[in-house]
């Protein structure tokens, strides 16, 4: 309205320099413009009020609203899976009140397995939640069906879904869903995920390569050696290292190959005289070769040890040793693995580098390796616990708790598995004592691992000490409500 | 009566009564809890020796808790409602406990003692002089309100932003002074223009006139015994007797709780309570203020339906009103709105045509969708018209989820101008946005 605006500029510059004009003023005020010049005389301002307090009540008497033809948002389609039910939904609602996302996780997992979608009345909170906890995106995609795929497209920040066909994704997708496709498709077909990446390397920054080489670890195999090789020529010093150890966990690489054959000379089975040589002994010898490739340092191996009691070449002996295969050693000295041990641990120096065969086994798993030396029970060998059968790796947890009860709190925080109900005992009874290290949320963020059947024993673990006795009862109350949310989820999945 | 979770939750007087209501909700907390067709009462086992007593007067939702929480209601009532919401079965329908009759009982006879009470004799000639000494106070304030609007349309609007908080507080204060608390607030309201946005001047010059209208209004018709001055005096802060109100004969009828609004300034809460009646097809609104830890009279829950009687403040567009008498219902369903909006602006207009100063209003509103235009969201009706979405980035991703982009009856507060969505019917059931 032509009019209003006039009122407005007028507004803007005021009475004392602008008379508002009437000539714009619609024809049904016309009238009413001569009794507000009579009524308010030779008042300026009193007179601009007056009009403009009648324009605005015209304008809002008259209100024309915009009446346009748009497209719209479109429609979501119909759901294809079912909902959950009514008591999961309203476990789901207590969860998120609870702002416990290791027990969302547990009740999306649920949700997954069991085939269904959440109600769409909880998308924007579930997809918010997504949008900062990033490994709750992909199960909170397949949980909010086609309803949270459409409204995903209509909010940018909420976009994380990959689409129907991958390979369309890994060409057009952010880098966030480029490196979460290329990470599936790693695993399920390493070869096509390796052809894609080596497509479009040459396009792609630096940041992003990294991304992308950190992602290749998923489904790493001799076919990406050639690949990987051909990195060294990279700019970027980061790629170029992250390549390296790609390749490093590789067995067949050439840069392990170099790693072995370096040992090959540096480690030999010699026979020892004893006992005024009345008799005989096979040890160990440990000497590197007097040249050593350079590649072997340019690739990582620190040449100086940083410690004084180990000399730089027994050093550099034990770096070689933990990034080679443990089967090396079957084929190097013809033995079996026990025996290999055996040998190793008749001097000090190869009792030490047992810990590198160690490392070496958690990087190139080999469970009769990891059996073997777990057994040993002076050492921790902590990577290699996962190796091990479910009943052993908890024995080997309760055998080392009191001597590395925080090392291992570490580890089993870690774990996939729930735990035993006689783990979790020995767990509290640790952790009840040092309140101030192990917080309520800690027990939050754990709570996955935390067997129900645990809460009828949550009272034995009370510690003796008054001030930690005081705070594990209230940690046991907030322990007790997220047992009974794990219970629920469960339940309510399996009713 | 049956309510659902969010409703019970609208309830609670803050955010950790909320959440510390919903960590009791938990049958493990309870030593006792039963239920009849009058209230619901429950015992939770606190830090305390002895559990605490909750109880709930199904009635006219009212609750008691021997804790001794200050606020209200407190943690435990809420999680008793939710609980009962959540396992009604699990209540036992045994008689109920001694402290939970002696409650009711009490709350009865208040009631009681409450209709009967009689008024203080009132010295009209006090009264009177009380009044016509206010109105003095009144005017000569408005004559100053008017002389300072006066000079802001001499200089033009253009250095308003440089202003500051104060120039606008001190007119307030002065206003506060001449008994005008009314005109303080659309004064204050002034001073909160945003001048950031674009169109701040459009903004800041339609209240400077609706200031403008009612201060001038006022000392022009300030002798007129119409309900047309009642909307005067009401804008620029004249109370009534709400006893008096109170015994006018009101209006009764379904009445569904479109929504709740609830702000706290300096302690005080004030609850808006949107009410929708099914056969008279008329729009209320009910105030509440409370201060900080004392407890509210009225618990109306939204999405909930109500049969009572409203008494409507005097206007020539009855909306704000108190209620009388309040039973319950156990009427469900969908009430009609308007079709579209054009017919709500015809509305409007007739609203305007009696009062050209209006507060928000409610609106239900069907088959409303949302569309994207001009880097901003709209709700569309079935004819293509269109009205700007305020506070759109809250509330457009629960409409859409809901939606799915499918047309919806909506529950709006606002003007045609803009508006907010407070709830929305999704498969007969209201959700609250």
């Amino acid at each position: 309205m032509q009019s209003w605006e006039e009122v407005i500029h007028t507004a803007m510059i005021g009475t004392d320099k602008k008379i508002l004009s009437v000539t714009n003023l619609p024809a049904d005020l016309a009238a009413v413009q001569t009794t507000l010049s009579d009524l308010t005389g030779n008042d300026k301002e009193a007179l601009y009020l007056q009009q403009a307090s009648l324009l605005m009540n015209y304008k809002q008497c008259g209100l024309t609203l915009l009446q346009k033809e748009m497209a719209g948002t479109g429609i979501a389609l119909p759901e294809e899976k079912p909902y959950c039910s009514a008591a999961a939904a309203q476990v789901l609602k207590e969860v998120l009140n609870a702002e416990a996302p290791v027990l969302l996780h547990d009740w999306l997992n649920h949700c997954n397995e069991k085939g269904q979608v959440f109600q769409p009345v909880f998308i924007p909170a579930l997809f918010s939640k997504a949008t900062q906890e990033k490994h709750l995106q992909e199960l909170v995609m397949h949980c909010s069906g086609k309803r949270g795929e459409w409204i995903s497209r209509l909010n940018e920040n909420w976009n994380f879904y990959s689409g129907e066909n991958p390979e369309e994704t890994w060409q057009t997708g952010t880098q966030d869903q480029r490196r979460l496709v290329l990470k599936e498709t790693r695993i399920s077909d390493p070869a096509l995920g390796l052809a894609w990446l080596q497509q479009s390397w040459a396009t792609e920054d630096a940041a992003g390569k990294l991304g992308f080489l950190e992602v290749l670890k998923s489904g790493l195999n001799e076919a990406d050696i050639l690949f990987l090789e051909s990195l060294q020529t990279e700019k970027s010093k980061k790629v170029k290292e992250e390549a390296i150890n790609l390749l490093k966990h590789i067995p067949g690489s050439s840069l392990i190959r170099l790693y072995q054959q370096v040992l090959e000379e540096a480690v030999q089975v010699k026979k020892e005289r004893s006992l005024m040589g009345l008799s005989s002994k096979t040890v160990l010898h440990f000497k590197l070769p007097s040249s050593i490739p350079e590649a072997v340092f340019q690739s990582g191996i620190e040449k100086m040890s940083s410690q004084k009691n180990i000399s730089d070449d027994r050093f550099i002996i034990y770096q070689l040793i933990s990034y080679t295969p443990p089967v090396f050693w079957e084929k190097h000295f013809q033995l079996k693995p026990v025996e290999i041990i055996d040998l190793f641990c008749k001097t000090e120096e190869g009792y030490e580098h047992t810990g590198a065969i160690g490392l070496a086994a958690s990087r190139f798993p080999n469970p009769e390796w990891a059996a073997i030396l777990t057994s040993d029970p002076n050492r921790l060998f902590l990577d290699l616990i996962s190796q091990l059968p479910p009943d052993q790796q908890e024995k080997y947890l309760l055998k080392h708790f009191d001597k590395a009860g925080d090392t291992l709190m570490q580890l089993v925080a870690k774990t996939r598995e729930e735990w035993s109900v006689n783990l979790a005992k020995t767990i509290f009874k640790y952790t009840s004592n040092k309140p101030d290290q192990y917080p309520k949320s800690y027990y939050r963020d754990i709570i996955h691992l935390i067997p129900t059947a645990v809460a009828a024993e949550l009272n034995r673990c009370t510690p003796v000490e008054q001030y930690p006795a005081m705070t594990w009862n209230k940690t046991c109350e907030y322990l007790l409500y997220l047992l009974d949310l794990k219970k629920q989820i469960h339940q309510s999945f399996n009713q | 009566m049956t309510l659902s979770e969010d409703q019970i939750l609208a309830l609670a007087p803050d955010e950790a009564s909320k959440k510390a209501g919903l960590g009791l909700a938990n049958m493990s907390k309870w030593v006792s809890k039963g239920a009849n067709e009058l209230a619901i009462w429950g015992e939770c086992q606190g830090s305390g020796s002895k559990p605490y007593q909750a109880q709930i007067d199904l009635s006219n939702i009212a609750f008691k808790c021997s804790c001794p929480s200050r606020k209200f209601p407190c943690k435990h009532g809420i999680a008793l409602f939710l609980l009962y919401a959540r396992q009604t079965a699990s209540f036992t329908v045994d008689k109920q406990p001694a402290w939970v009759t002696e409650w009711l009982e009490k709350r009865a006879e208040k009631q009681e003692k409450k209709a009967a009470k009689e008024e203080a004799p009132v010295d009209e000639a006090a009264q009177a002089k009380r009044q016509l000494a206010r109105h003095e106070k009144v005017i000569h304030g408005i004559h100053e309100l008017q002389l300072w609007i006066k000079d802001i349309v001499r200089n033009g609007i253009l250095s308003i932003p440089e202003k500051g908080f104060p120039w606008f507080e001190n007119v307030a204060k002065r206003m506060v002074d001449a008994q005008a608390p009314g005109l303080a607030n659309m004064v204050r309201q002034l001073g909160e223009t945003n001048f950031f946005t674009e169109d701040w001047q459009q903004q800041f010059l339609e209240q400077l006139l609706k200031i403008y209208i009612v201060a001038e209004g006022y000392s022009k018709h300030h002798t007129d015994e119409t309900p047309f001055l009642q909307d005067l005096r009401s804008w620029v802060g004249f109370t009534i007797n709400q006893d008096e109100l109170k015994e006018q004969s009101g209006i009764t009828d379904t009445w569904l709780v479109l929504a709740k609004q609830s702000n706290e300034v300096d302690n005080v809460t004030t609850e808006k309570y949107w009410l929708y009646g099914l056969e008279q097809k008329k729009y209320a609104l009910v105030l509440q203020f409370t201060v900080r830890g004392q407890g509210s009279q009225l618990s109306l829950t939204p999405g909930l339906y109500v049969q009572a009687e409203l008494v409507f403040f005097p206007s020539v567009n009855p909306m704000r009103a108190l209620i009388k008498r309040q039973l319950n219902t156990q009427y469900t369903g969908i009430p009609k709105g308007f079709s579209g909006w054009e017919e709500l602006t015809g509305a409007h207009t007739e609203i305007y045509s009696r009062f050209p100063v209006q507060g928000e209003r409610p609106y239900i509103v069907e088959q409303l969708t949302t569309v994207r235009y001009n880097n901003q969201w709209w709700l569309c009706d079935q004819s293509s018209r269109m009205v700007p979405l305020r506070n759109a980035e809250k509330s457009i991703w629960p409409i859409l989820a809901i939606s799915g982009g499918q047309p919806l009856n909506m529950v709006l507060i606002g003007s045609p101008a803009q508006v907010e969505v407070a709830g929305l019917w999704q498969e007969n059931q209201y959700l609250l946005v």
